[in-house]
């Protein structure tokens, strides 16, 4: 929704033009909206993020050729639904969703819809092309999604201003998140269409792929695909007002081209190759009016080149350069059309480059000339400020002026600075620029005129939350205030990611952008509700039940009068106790906690999706002892279920201090109910594995072992219970762990304690038990499952129609791995069908023993596998078939198979739970099937239920950023093409080739979780009912029922029908009986 | 492999709609409206993903002996393209349309299926017994008398 557009690899620079497209103005042409006629004040408002159901007529010069208002029923017909920002997706006309923008429950509109948003140049059916409809609209509902679908774009790495003309103003982002994003300057969404006409430009793929979009609703104009042969850093030039051929034209830098481009069409007018010497290009300059182009780069680290181009035909004219035997160190930083500034290799000198015309003149000044104290550790920002550039010292900012003799010139120093924004030139000819710095709480904007260094033009004070950290950027913009003076206003990226506007020293808004990294989730319970509730509070509710019951009776019964209508809606929005801050019956409101990329915790409410607390974990910033912090998983830490409830639950956060598994570990314990730090510790040893323990100690705080990258295991929490139970079940703990690299798959165990220079009785040394190795010229670990280590399976066996069992061989030590041959590791078609084969295994991770293997011949990866109970459902491409397949592997127990007293199985005195060892060589056999699948897949889960009882989805996430929610019964391998009548009894589907894609089964519904990364399943209390969070850039969170209405009624099960009912029975006794007294009465009187 | 592309010009048949296009060879992946894309040689797949439509996912291949030669077939129903016209096979409804209220649904709920049960057990049992042989068999029980809910009610309240 909106205008927001993900795509791969976006590097460059946005950069913002002005495109003459006036055909594209015109398409936001006039929108006609009349006659609101408001029926209820208290009626919630059409706001974006929500489901409307309308009634229309829509007609053509008079005449009617569409209407929901055909059809049975008082009100007429089936209502029209649609969820805002439908049109986008094309779904809907563009007039009807705009149109409706605003309007009231209730409410009747008359929409004059042209062409442009409706049917455009296409015609449809009996409409002629660029026909002008009259749309007469009446708003029923409007259904808002309350936690559902959350918008969010990552850090923004580049943004541009749009504020500009009148309307509304926005301001463009991209992110790291691969996403450029429109942001509406009012209150920061991501805005559906706001009416500005410019475009904007945008440089990705290492400047391979250049791309147009239009600003209103984030459509693309036009893509390039720019060739070139060497990647080179990507540059984007966009000259005001240069024409070439009578179109404006910008130039790209890339893979060693210079490219000009038409902005109309991103036809490329002429190319030139730069790269054939080796020569870094590092600016393109265009100075105003001329018809020259200058190229400046570095040949190596020390020659200094310039290539002047004709800007019409591409053609050089000029090439000549310089050496500078010293070297730089680092990029040339350009403070006008003919100067450039470097640092030289030592460090401590500044040199100040002079081109032009075919002349090349270096100026060398020592750093300490300048600034007395200097102690070496400068760094040029960049900062775009004509004439002039700022250095960063350790403590201090300084600006230098250079002048025209290649002399510099310190006019101005500083304290101390977070962040530099970059210039903004204002209208009056100067230039402005920004610097944020941090206090107590609080951080201050100063923005400075790059030729007065000493006076603020504004400095202002923000009081900042604690748990932001950092000031990491700082973009600024200017406006005009009512005096004529102007103002600033300040866009910043803190160290979580998040967005904030500043003006006039106040937060306008915020953006919680760290959420579109979230890298882990765990769901924690709610706190139990202890207040009692009084008797008055109970009959007033009783009261309120009955009448809602009354009117939604009145609802189906279509005898509701608009006031009506009105109060169902109200009393839906209201009695979503949803955000209530305690445990529910069902146990559909708990908390999300997730970790995101920028070390934040945040704890999201399932019922409305809204931030409960956030915390920036210390240990998971950047600090001296810890240069590259990042958070790697979350574990449930304390879970207090039946003793210590009067504990609260916590989550365990581990992190990393750098990239690889031998850099040190940092743990944090963070309480899921306040969002405190409970215990932390820094730089602990490095952690490879984190294996969570079934076991918890008296305060039912989890057990887990934490093996560093020595093969050391330590064991947390650190206490001497704990270390007790361990050593109790010291002989029974196993892991294992998948050498990708290395192919080789090893088991593990615990031996005795380290022998450490310091004694550490919590360290254990590790043995191996067994291990895999794979033959490395044909097979590659591709992919492995296990099963998730809370799940639940209620039943052990399968009992088949023709009276047969079938235990399932339920085991948590069991593992899939896939491998592909080595060749088939690239993408898809780079192999023929003969070189490439996936392997898949099932594998005890106890003795490494085989239970299972087979080959898929002319297939290879991308794998994805989701491991569950008894199965595993695996994704993967087939090569002969060109598509790609999903296969299931079931495993059934052999050695209990002959074991058929099935009336002791119903009857409960089966011994089923007799103590199973893994070291008992277990018999079993496995069924598979295979079946086509036509989509990819990015993710693949499973739903989980609070017992196992009722059925299982596969929810795979789609190249479309959906959900599809799969019902396992499609991957039964007991499936044949001609089921039996007692198969078909039993609920088995007749075999089909591909699995079937059912559009209603998608839990997204028509949402896109935009950059889908990963999905979580949560149990609910209640059976039937599992809960879904999808995250990428988006999030999305959902309720599933797999087994449908398993143990809850269905949604329009009306208790006043019940109650009716019950009513109407008892009334039909009384007369039954006073019938057949009087009938007595009468036989009597005979 | 033979490092030679082919660009191929790709249209989609629904102008207004942003859509994804991704294709199996990682270095092409996109984002595409009649867009260009460059192959080089091989067999690719390209899937459209747009909210609303039914794409087929389209295989290509793109000859390395043969210049500028390119097969395109749905992988779907097998179709064979004659120029890289991508057209969605079908729309998608993804919602459930709501069953609109009707007097059947009403009935075939547990409780009108209890109205409906009491009701065929009021008026329609008596009427199924004969009556003569109904007085017949209540001559056979003698004195006794029709066992009636009356009675039975009456009785309950009189032991009270």
């Amino acid at each position: 929704m909106g205008c927001r557009c993900s795509s791969s690899y976006l590097e460059g620079p946005v950069q913002n033009t002005s495109l003459q497209n006036e055909g594209r103005r015109a398409l936001m042409g006039c929108l006609l909206a009349a006659a609101a006629g408001i029926f209820f004040c208290e009626a919630a408002t059409a706001v974006s993020t929500s489901r409307r159901a309308v009634h229309y007529v829509a007609k053509w010069k008079g005449i009617t050729f569409m209407t929901s208002r055909q059809g049975l029923g008082v009100g007429g017909g089936t209502p029209y639904g649609f969820d805002v920002g439908d049109s986008e997706r094309g779904t809907v006309l563009k007039g009807l969703d705009l149109g409706v923008e605003g309007m009231r429950v209730g409410g009747q509109r008359l929409l004059i819809v042209p062409p442009e948003l409706a049917y455009g140049n296409k015609g449809v059916q009996e409409i002629p092309p660029n026909a002008t409809i009259e749309l007469d609209v009446e708003l029923l509902a409007i259904k808002q999604n309350p936690f559902g679908h959350q918008q969010y774009i990552g850090k923004v790495k580049h943004a541009v201003f749009h504020t500009q003309k009148a309307a509304r103003k926005r301001v463009v982002v991209s992110t790291e998140e691969n996403v450029v994003a429109s942001l509406d300057l009012r209150h920061g969404e991501i805005c559906g269409y706001c009416h500005i006409f410019a475009d904007v430009i945008t440089l990705s793929s290492g400047g391979s792929v250049l791309r147009a979009w239009n600003l209103p609703d984030g459509q693309m104009v036009w893509e390039s695909t720019l060739l070139g042969s060497k990647a080179s850093k990507p540059l984007l030039l966009i000259p005001t007002n240069l024409k070439v051929n009578r179109d404006n034209v910008l130039f790209v830098y890339g893979n060693g081209f210079i490219h000009a481009v038409a902005t109309i069409d991103g036809e490329v007018i002429w190319k030139k190759e730069l790269a054939s010497e080796g020569v870094d290009v590092q600016q393109l300059i265009y100075p105003d009016g001329s018809d020259t182009l200058y190229a400046v780069g570095l040949l190596g680290l020390s020659q200094f080149d310039v290539y002047q181009l004709d800007v019409k035909s591409g053609e050089l004219l000029r090439h000549y350069n310089m050496l500078f035997p010293a070297g730089f160190s680092g990029d040339l930083s350009f403070v006008s059309d003919d100067t450039a500034v470097a640092m030289d290799s030592t460090g401590t000198a500044l040199v100040a480059m002079h081109f032009q015309d075919g002349q090349i003149s270096f100026h060398q000044t020592d750093v300490s000339q300048l600034i007395q104290d200097f102690s070496g550790g400068a760094v040029i920002l960049p900062s775009k400020i004509a004439g002039s550039f700022i250095l960063k010292l350790d403590s201090s900012v300084v600006f230098i002026k250079v002048r025209n003799d290649g002399k510099l010139e310190v006019v101005g120093r500083l304290g101390h600075a977070d962040a530099v924004s970059d210039a903004l030139s204002l209208s009056d000819g100067q230039q402005a620029f920004s610097l944020i710095q941090h206090g107590d709480g609080k951080i201050i904007l100063t923005v400075k005129l790059s030729n007065d260094w000493t006076s603020n033009v504004i400095e202002e004070t923000t009081q900042m939350d604690h748990q932001r950290g950092l000031v990491h950027k700082v973009f600024i913009n200017s406006y005009v205030r009512t005096d004529r003076s102007n103002g600033f206003r300040a866009l910043i990226v803190m160290e979580d990611h998040s967005l904030l506007l500043l003006q006039q020293g106040e937060i306008v808004w915020t953006r919680e952008d760290g959420l579109a990294s979230i890298m882990d989730v765990k769901a924690s319970e709610l706190p139990v509700e202890k207040d009692g509730v009084s008797v008055a509070k109970v009959e007033h509710n009783l009261f309120e039940w009955l009448k809602g019951h009354l009117l939604k009776l009145k609802g189906t019964l279509m005898i509701a009068t608009p006031d009506d209508v009105a109060a169902i809606q109200k009393m839906r929005l209201q009695s979503s106790e949803k955000s209530k801050m305690t445990r529910d019956r069902n146990g559909f409101r708990k908390l999300l906690i997730v970790l995101t990329r920028a070390g934040k915790l945040f704890a999201l409410h399932t019922g409305d999706g809204r931030i409960v607390w956030s915390l920036l974990l210390n240990t998971l910033r950047k600090s001296e002892t810890c240069e590259n912090p990042r958070g790697i998983s979350l574990h449930q830490w304390q879970d207090p279920h039946h003793h210590a409830l009067d504990e609260n639950p916590s989550v365990l956060v581990v992190g990393r201090c750098g990239h690889t598994s031998d850099s040190a570990g940092v743990l944090s314990i963070v309480d899921t109910y306040t969002g405190e730090e409970r215990n932390h510790m820094g730089s602990v040893h490095s952690i490879a594995h984190i294996i969570p323990l079934p076991f918890s100690d008296s305060m039912e705080q989890r057990l887990h072992l934490l093996v560093d990258a020595n093969g050391h295991a330590h064991l947390y929490p650190r206490s001497a219970e704990a270390l007790g139970i361990f050593q109790r079940e010291l002989g029974n703990i196993y892991w294992y762990s998948a050498e990708t690299d290395k192919n080789i798959l090893r088991g593990h165990g615990v031996r005795k304690n380290c022998v450490l220079e310091v004694s550490d009785e919590f360290c254990f040394d590790t043995r191996d038990l067994w291990s895999i190795v794979f033959p490395s010229e044909s097979e590659k670990i591709a992919a492995t499952a296990t099963r998730s280590l809370n799940e639940v399976v209620h039943t052990q066996a399968k009992v088949t129609a023709d009276q047969e069992v079938m235990y399932k061989f339920i085991s948590k030590n069991l593992l899939f791995l896939a491998t592909v041959a080595p060749k088939a590791v690239g993408p898809i078609g780079s192999v023929t069908p003969d070189e490439s084969s996936l392997v898949v295994y099932v594998i005890d991770t106890v003795t490494g023993r085989i239970l299972h293997r087979m080959t898929h011949h002319g297939s290879q990866g991308p794998v994805q596998a989701v491991f569950s109970e008894n199965w595993v459902v695996y994704h993967y491409f087939n090569l002969r078939a060109h598509r790609y397949e999903m296969s299931v592997i079931e495993i059934y127990d052999q050695a209990r198979a002959d074991n058929k007293e099935i009336l002791k199985l119903v009857l409960g005195t089966h011994n089923l739970t007799s103590p199973i060892t893994a070291y008992s060589r277990p018999e079993v056999f496995t069924k598979s099937q295979s079946y086509f699948f036509t989509h990819s897949v990015k993710t693949m889960a499973v739903t989980s239920t609070a017992k196992g009882i009722t059925s299982k989805q596969v929810l795979l996430g789609t190249i479309g950023d959906q959900v599809l929610a799969l019902d396992k019964r499609f991957l039964d391998p007991r499936r044949t093409i001609n089921p039996t009548p007692a198969e078909k009894e039993e609920g088995i589907i007749p075999l089909t080739d591909s699995l079937p894609i059912i559009p209603q089964s998608y839990a997204t519904h028509a949402l896109k979780v935009e950059g889908l990364r990963g999905i979580a399943t949560v149990p609910s209390k209640l059976e039937s009912t599992t809960l879904v969070f999808a995250y990428g850039v988006d999030l999305f969170f959902t309720h599933l029922a797999p087994s449908r209405t398993y143990d809850s009624l269905t949604e329009d099960f009306s208790y006043a029908l019940l109650l009716l009912t019950i009513v109407a029975l008892v009334a039909a006794i009384f007369v039954t009986w006073v019938w057949s007294e009087k009938k007595d009465l009468q036989e009597k009187w005979r | 492999m033979a490092t030679y592309y082919v660009l191929i010009y790709l249209s989609l048949v629904l102008l207004l709609l942003p859509s994804a296009l991704g294709i199996s060879n990682g270095n092409v992946e996109g984002y595409s409206i009649n867009g260009k894309v460059r192959f080089p040689a091989g067999t690719h797949l390209i899937e459209v993903a747009a909210i609303g439509y039914f794409f087929s996912p389209v295989r290509v291949d793109v000859s390395a002996r043969n210049p500028g030669k390119v097969q395109a077939a749905l992988t779907e129903n097998r179709r064979v393209l004659t120029e890289l016209v991508l057209e969605p096979l079908r729309e998608e409804q993804y919602y459930e349309i709501r069953e609109p209220f009707s007097p059947m649904s009403l009935l075939k709920s547990p409780m009108g299926l209890m109205i409906g049960f009491m009701a065929i057990v009021m008026f329609l049992m008596p009427k199924l017994v004969d009556a003569e042989e109904l007085k017949r068999a209540q001559e056979e029980m003698g004195n006794q008398g029709v066992p009636s809910i009356a009675n039975f009610l009456a009785g309950a309240q009189r032991t009270n």
